[in-house]
């Protein structure tokens, strides 16, 4: 094994990823993606590994739980501590991307199992809380996302992990991955960030800017269906029980989130300001000091 | 066996939470999907636990609420249906079954 990269998540969970010879650049472009430091120390016992691999290694159990996306081959064991990817090492172009979108699926069912888990939402920040604004795909989720301006920073615009702590939720910040089958570019994302969660809003397109409290279980509702809309793509090839788990466990994530922290549905014309009005009930209720 | 006499109840891998402020929700993990219970939806559902007749959720229903609308039957009956057409319930066989 070569260098090794560090992922820290608010709820504890360090992951150190590792790779053959043959995958070192493949993993070092991963980790460049994900602006993945190189990891201090080798992994010790509170660590969680993730090992890629050009061959299938001998030491993988048949027991332990297995599955296929995007070409790239998991084995999980039987702890859940020790992820090995099995990725082609002559992958290229969007197999590559698509290679490396597979390998936030196992981080994602970790952190859904600990309570937290992926939303299909924009992330932008402001008085150093995270606020999210979620919609399914093709609904203006990217271009309302970029209606923001100074002094909201704008984070990342579809996928993100939230995690729960002792403390509420925490979010992390995690690749548009289809930016680069659109745009080959170098695109980074800094997914060790940590922005404390203050707000959800669901969008929808309207006549007029519209901001409606929802009630916890209607929030729930729609936390789930932005959870689902990425936990999906890694449930197809997974054995019944532990799918049944995972959704167990993003529905139980879903309600807890939709308790903690408060969301709203947010209309919007296709045109004009709205910001002002959602600083105003952030500010109205509490999210932020200022 | 006629409609009427037919016993529904839960299933039993469906999910039921009532720990938030405001609806109460029910969760499939076949399907994945979540659907909201308002409060005689919550009535209707908890009179499923042990298994009963349309007729018997109505009464069951119209005896928990004091002050219960006019609409009440055919409410039960619109959300018995749903719960049918959503697999969140299923036929108790083979009990009062007498033709």
């Amino acid at each position: 094994m070569s260098i090794a990269y560090h992922l820290q998540l608010a709820d504890g969970t360090c992951w150190q990823f590792e790779a053959d010879t043959a995958l070192t650049p493949w993993l070092a472009d991963f980790a460049s993606i994900l602006s993945l430091p190189a990891a201090a120390d080798p992994p010790d016992s509170s660590s969680w590994t993730f090992s890629v691999h050009s061959t299938a290694p001998s030491t993988l159990s048949i027991d332990s739980l297995q599955w296929s996306m995007y070409g790239v081959n998991f084995q999980l064991s039987e702890s859940e501590k020790k992820v090995s990817a099995v990725v082609p090492a002559s992958l290229e172009g969007e197999r590559r991307i698509y290679s490396m979108w597979s390998m936030v699926q196992p981080l994602y069912r970790r952190a859904t199992l600990r309570g937290g888990g992926p939303l299909h939402a924009a992330l932008l920040a402001r008085h150093g809380v995270g606020v999210l604004i979620a919609a399914p795909g093709g609904t203006g989720k990217t271009t309302t996302f970029h209606r923001f301006s100074e002094p909201w920073k704008k984070v990342t615009d579809d996928e993100l992990l939230a995690v729960n702590t002792d403390s509420g939720y925490v979010i992390h910040p995690f690749p548009t991955w289809s930016r680069f089958l659109l745009d080959p570019g170098n695109h980074r994302w800094n997914v060790n960030q940590m922005l404390p969660l203050g707000a959800c809003f669901f969008m929808q397109q309207g006549e007029d800017v519209q901001i409606d409290r929802l009630g916890q279980s209607e929030a729930a509702v729609l936390i789930h269906q932005s959870m689902r809309q990425i936990l999906r793509r890694g449930w197809q090839a997974a054995g019944t029980a532990q799918e049944k788990r995972l959704k167990l466990a993003a529905f139980d994530s879903s309600s807890e989130l939709a308790k903690q922290v408060p969301c709203w549905r947010l209309t919007l014309p296709l045109e004009g300001t709205f910001s002002d009005q959602i600083e105003e009930v952030l500010r109205r209720e509490g999210v932020w000091d200022e | 066996m006629s409609e009427a006499r037919k016993q529904w109840m839960q299933l039993p891998d469906i999910v039921f939470r009532d720990d938030f402020q405001d609806d109460a929700l029910l969760f499939d993990p076949e399907t994945d999907k979540a659907f909201r219970l308002n409060r005689t939806g919550v009535l209707v559902w908890n009179a499923l636990e042990q298994g009963a007749t349309v007729e018997e959720v109505i009464e069951r229903v119209r005896a928990k609420t004091s002050d219960h609308p006019a609409s009440l039957e055919e409410d039960v009956r619109a959300f018995f249906r749903l719960l049918q057409e959503k697999s969140l319930i299923g036929r108790v066989s083979g009990l009062n079954d007498r033709g």
